[in-house]
């Protein structure tokens, strides 16, 4: 069986990277660093060590100050802001502490909101038949026509996971994904989230401080191993 | 360029953010809205009041009444809308016609049938106004009435149909009585002070002044019963001989008047003058201190109103204008405000990959949104006082 070039890199690849912000000591170095195609990675460190930095860094959200970074064959590093966007919200699905959700949209709808906000993305009815097929994969096809509000908070992060699973990315980065749920709900969703990787053959990288969960994952980082927050 | 797509989404996801947030941007149009609408409202309705009655004082050239104010004596005569000033006698309208300077138009405004004016007047002021018939005939015998336009829809008469008079004073036996007239014609509507007014001739307003009157025949047999005294020509009746309150063809003949024609009063004289140097040695003539008359040029006396009307408006609007401004001000906060609101909205947005003009256009949407729906009721709110701005200008600035 024939292996293409795609296949064969890694998800992510770090080469001699380093940031550091305009104001401050912090600084953050990655010499070398690849994570695999389906790989579930948990990074875990200290809080302040740069884990959502490094996070911010895969996605595009901000730019290293030297190196480069490799996402699913991409030199993100090189791409212009404009271009970083669009590739975050195509190839790159992002899972948050804090939901971040829109209060003011239902949950069907905050679920389809990255196909409102790119033109990269177009809004079809197998998208919208999709969003609902995995809203009821992950429990939440009776609720789909309600504000976040009137969510508990593990089904909030839930509708993030559908959110950012939607445009079928070849990535997800989840920063502290159970943060902010209760101990019931946190393996609930964390399983949840793995579940739907796994089954889709999504990469995965999910920053946590949970070290209970750590046997989920096929692989931990410390971000100390790697260089985090040298001079900090 | 912003692509269909953006706008449709930018809508869509816009209506929902206000449609959550109703009484928020509820207030922010009605604020805004009279921020925009109350300047320009005033200043329609300003403007128009003052093309109205400029143009008809500048179709009005000469004025005559009973010394007294001018600005009452043409409200009254031209816009019948005030209290009619203290009639003149007859005689001057005599005096106008024999001086040759002058056609002088004798109007009568005391009395009013069903809250509207009745004007009593001779038929030369059809002419001057230009006013035509749409149904019916013009005035012929005592106790007809001619309608204005708007008369005829309010009160929904028409020729055939009847109208009385309204007493001065029900409780007032020596005062006005009322008179039943009968309506012969109504006229195409002017769009002037004409539209709302009853028109009579001179003498049934006299008529109902009770200065003439009709009742049973005191010199046949049949009415001997009422008679009190006879004194050569003169007859005086008792309280039950029965007085006529409707002209008709069979009574019209008893219809009377007493005295001098020449002492009845009217209210005002509209003089039109040959020429400008006959306007002019006609105004000369009531120049004396003696005179208990007066001559007054409408558009000058309208003139004087309008400056002391537009004074008070350039006051309003400067007020308008600080009150608007520290308003726009509040709104602006309000915004400014909102856009801290959801600044986590605006970081989730940029995060997850949005575009950046889809972002802004959100968020400055909001604004744009309530701009633009304060604009279109301001508009709309405009539009419905340029329609009505004559029913306000005569409920609220000159009743």
């Amino acid at each position: 069986m024939e292996v293409s070039q795609a296949q064969i890199q890694p998800m992510i690849r770090f080469a001699d990277l380093e940031f550091r912000y305009d104001r401050g000591d912090f600084s953050l170095r990655v010499a070398d660093l690849a994570v695999d195609r389906g790989a579930a990675v948990a990074l875990i460190g200290p809080s302040g060590s740069g884990k959502t930095t490094l996070l911010h860094l895969v996605c595009g959200i901000q730019a290293p100050s030297r190196g480069r970074i490799d996402v699913d064959g991409t030199e993100v590093s090189g791409l212009s802001e404009a271009a970083r966007r669009e590739f975050r919200i195509t190839r790159i699905g992002l899972v948050f502490q804090e939901f971040e959700l829109l209060t003011y949209l239902s949950v069907i709808e905050n679920i389809l909101l990255p196909y409102r906000m790119s033109s990269a993305l177009t809004m079809t009815s197998e998208v919208r038949d999709r969003a609902a097929s995995m809203a009821e994969e992950l429990g939440l096809q009776e609720k789909l026509s309600i504000r976040p509000t009137q969510l508990s908070h593990g089904e909030r992060q839930r509708v993030a996971v559908c959110r950012s699973l939607l445009p079928e990315p070849p990535l997800i980065l989840a920063d502290e994904p159970t943060g902010n749920l209760d101990p019931g709900n946190k393996a609930k969703v964390l399983e949840a989230l793995l579940q739907a990787c796994q089954k889709r053959g999504t990469t995965l990288v999910t920053v946590t401080h949970d070290l209970g969960v750590l046997r989920l994952f096929d692989r931990v980082v410390d971000i100390h191993d790697i260089g985090g927050d040298r001079e900090g | 360029m912003i692509s269909g797509g953006i706008v449709r989404d930018s809508i869509y996801l816009l209506v929902c953010y206000l449609g959550l947030h109703k009484i928020k941007t509820a207030i922010l149009v009605v604020s805004i809205t009279l921020i925009v609408y109350l300047p320009v409202g005033l200043s329609v309705l300003v403007n128009q009041s003052a093309t109205r009655l400029t143009q008809r004082a500048l179709e009005s050239p000469l004025l005559v009444g009973k010394r007294g104010s001018p600005l009452s004596l043409v409200l009254s005569s031209l816009y019948f809308e005030t209290e009619s000033p203290d009639p003149l006698l007859y005689s001057e309208v005599t005096r106008i016609s024999e001086s040759g300077l002058a056609l002088p138009i004798p109007l009568d405004i005391r009395f009013r049938a069903r809250r509207h004016p009745v004007v009593g007047t001779t038929l030369d002021y059809f002419d001057f106004r230009g006013l035509h018939l749409a149904r019916g005939r013009s005035l012929a015998i005592l106790g007809e009435c001619v309608l204005g336009a708007q008369v005829a829809e309010t009160l929904s008469l028409s020729p055939g149909d009847e109208l009385i008079s309204t007493p001065d004073n029900v409780f007032n036996l020596g005062g006005s009585y009322p008179l039943k007239m009968k309506v012969v014609g109504v006229l195409a509507s002017s769009h002037t002070p004409d539209d709302r007014v009853i028109f009579v001739d001179l003498k049934t307003s006299w008529v109902i002044d009770g200065l003439g009157h009709g009742h049973q025949d005191l010199t046949k047999e049949e009415g001997e019963e009422f008679v009190l005294k006879r004194n050569g020509d003169s007859v005086t009746a008792n309280a039950a001989v029965l007085q006529y309150t409707e002209i008709d063809p069979e009574n019209l003949e008893s219809f009377h008047f007493h005295g001098d024609q020449e002492t009845y009063p009217v209210t005002g004289i509209l003089a039109i003058p040959k020429d400008e140097k006959s306007g002019v040695l006609l105004r000369g003539r009531y120049q004396g201190s003696e005179e208990v008359c007066q001559i007054v040029r409408p558009y000058e006396v309208m003139e004087d109103l309008l400056a002391t009307v537009f004074t008070v408006r350039g006051f309003v609007t400067l007020a308008l204008v600080l009150v608007g401004a520290s308003t726009l001000l509040t709104a602006l906060m309000v915004f400014l405000l909102s856009l801290r609101l959801r600044k986590g909205e605006i970081a989730t947005l940029e995060k997850i990959g949005g575009e950046r003009r889809r972002v802004w256009f959100l968020i400055l949407g909001e604004m744009g949104a309530v701009l633009v729906m304060s604009v279109i009721l301001a508009t709309l709110l405009t539009l419905v006082t340029e329609r009505f701005g004559e029913t306000a200008i005569r409920a609220f600035l000159l009743q």
